[in-house]
């Protein structure tokens, strides 16, 4: 599992907040940090916001799951079905 | 619980606490601040918003407010923020409530340690949680306020402190939950009670408290504070992150991905009450703050876009609930179906009948009419067979016997543009926080989860 952060609110998060989120949560898997900021993605007016969203790409390379909304029931069902039996 | 209906607003305010009083709720939101509302009627109607002190301790254009406690003797509240790139330095404000439509600010405080939680407010007194560090004590005197002694416990990370008469309980992070005798200026440490999981706020009821935390909720018994007993430790479905009274041994919790409530009469039993799905314009829901108001019956759910209202009634019953919140289909071709599974569950106490399942000309379920025991749930099949390639966006509508929420529906959608299910993963290089690089290739052959988020 990998998480990606975007930069902020406003492009100006330094690397030591995203450690202290880190240390804070206890997340183990690897976060990858890009530098677009949460406007770059939202909506002009901010009413629909691009985060958090969840991909499951398969062994193949396509997608194989894509939501914003946290499904943990989906997620599951989906890796279940990905994973060799 | 029925729905009775959402403040007007739909930009991301990212409400992070609650507390509702009488026909009041005071809202802390991380984007503009903290907002109070009328809650006489049925939708909450906004009276004021955007309050933060300014000066040296806000940033005016960003007014951020992460957590509020309440006095109702004196109409104080206390505000606070935690500090971060927005407002680098943490603050709390004491402001009077009395016209809830012009608070007065009365005073401020801004330590040079540390990052402010949760807050609670007696008269003149103030106890706050300092992330991180511990419990601090402040006195609002004339338009100051000050420090007046610290129980700090180095390496916990305090969220929420409440109190009642000489007692205060602290949700303390992984050391679990701190019980203090603040009858003097001193809080004075009586015992540690170790929980599961980082807990993170805590009601008190009685010879009670209640406690959310990572690991899902506890209740633990006080009478001799001293000496307290945990009566029972549970997991809840969510992330158990606010909490709530809802009358005598009743609680509802702010789970993120939804609110429940329960009765915990027995402790080591406890009886689910309800699960409600905050309902959004928008494709998601985060559940980050719960208030109520007991004597009506009330409970308000803060999310990322908005307040929401609804009617808890005590009786027991049905309750649906349908799962995933959307059905996505990604490509489907004409006469090549393609099919999910949605999953009809109850929540409540009695059994769940359900009348009917319909959607589209395009969709087919398996299953139309059938009865869900409390607490189980029902796997459907739900068919898409479209016609075209052309965009469907449609929903798939499940009508039953629950007295508050008959009839729910779940967004369909298939052929929408951009990236969707079965497309190839666009490639990405990018550096971790030790610097080393990861792209999408090196994944090949593996199942990869990719969550993205931003910090803020």
């Amino acid at each position: 599992m990998l998480g990606l952060s975007g930069r902020g609110l406003f492009g100006n998060e330094s690397t030591s907040t995203l450690a202290g989120f880190v240390d804070q949560t206890g997340v183990s898997f690897p976060i990858l940090r890009g530098d677009n900021t949460y406007f770059d993605y939202a909506d002009p007016d901010g009413a629909i916001s691009p985060f958090p969203l969840d991909v499951i790409v398969g062994p193949d390379g396509n997608i194989a799951y894509l939501r914003r909304e946290f499904d943990l029931d989906a997620m599951v069902m989906t890796i279940d079905r990905l994973l060799p039996q | 619980m029925q729905p009775l209906g959402r403040a007007n607003t739909n930009t991301f305010i990212e409400i992070t606490d609650i507390v509702a009083h009488g026909d009041l709720a005071y809202v802390c939101t991380a984007v503009r601040g903290l907002s109070i509302f009328d809650t006489s009627g049925e939708a909450p109607a906004l009276l004021v918003e955007k309050v933060a002190p300014g000066g040296n301790l806000s940033n005016s254009q960003f007014p951020r407010c992460q957590h509020v406690g309440f006095d109702p003797d004196t109409s104080r509240i206390v505000i606070t923020n935690r500090g971060d790139e927005v407002q680098p330095n943490p603050w709390l404000a004491v402001y009077d409530v009395s016209d809830p439509r012009r608070p007065e600010v009365l005073g401020g405080w801004s330590p040079a340690f540390g990052s402010i939680e949760g807050v609670a407010i007696r008269g003149s007194r103030i106890f706050a949680a300092v992330h991180g560090q511990g419990l601090v004590a402040l006195e609002l005197a004339g338009d100051e306020v000050t420090e007046t002694a610290r129980a700090l416990e180095e390496g916990t990370d305090a969220w929420q402190p409440v109190l009642r008469n000489d007692l205060l309980a602290l949700a303390d992070g992984e050391a679990g939950l701190r019980l203090y005798d603040v009858s003097a200026g001193d809080p004075q440490l009586l015992s540690t009670v170790a929980l599961t999981g980082s807990s993170r706020d805590v009601l008190l009821e009685d010879d009670r408290a209640y406690v959310a935390s990572s690991g899902g909720i506890a209740i633990v018994d006080v009478a001799d504070p001293n000496a307290p007993v945990v009566l029972g430790e549970h997991p809840v479905s969510g992330s158990a992150l606010d909490l709530a009274q809802l009358g005598p041994r009743q609680i509802v919790v702010a789970e993120w991905d939804a609110l429940r409530g329960y009765d915990l009469t027995d402790p080591a039993e406890p009886v689910p009450l309800f699960s409600e799905t905050v309902p959004t314009d928008d494709t998601f829901s985060r559940v980050l703050a719960v208030g109520a108001v007991a004597d009506r019956a009330r409970v308000f759910g803060g999310e990322w876009t908005g307040l929401h209202a609804f009617a808890f009634s005590p009786s027991p019953g049905p309750e649906l609930d349908l799962s995933p919140s959307s059905l996505q289909f990604g490509n489907v071709q004409p006469s090549d179906p393609d099919a999910r599974v949605l999953l009809v569950s109850n929540s409540g106490t009695r059994p769940l009948t359900v009348h009917d399942v319909t959607g589209s000309a395009d969709v087919t379920v398996d299953e139309t009419c059938f009865v869900v025991e409390p607490g189980r749930s029902r796997a459907i099949e739900v068919q898409l067979d479209p016609s075209s390639t052309a965009p469907i966006q449609s929903s798939v509508r499940v009508c039953s016997d629950d007295p508050d929420e008959p009839n729910l529906e779940v967004p369909l959608t298939a052929n929408v543009s951009g990236l969707a299910v079965g497309d190839p993963a666009p490639a990405f290089a990018l550096q971790d926080l030790e610097g080393n690089t990861w792209t999408l290739a090196d994944l090949e052959g593996k199942v990869a989860v990719l969550a993205y988020f931003a910090t803020f």
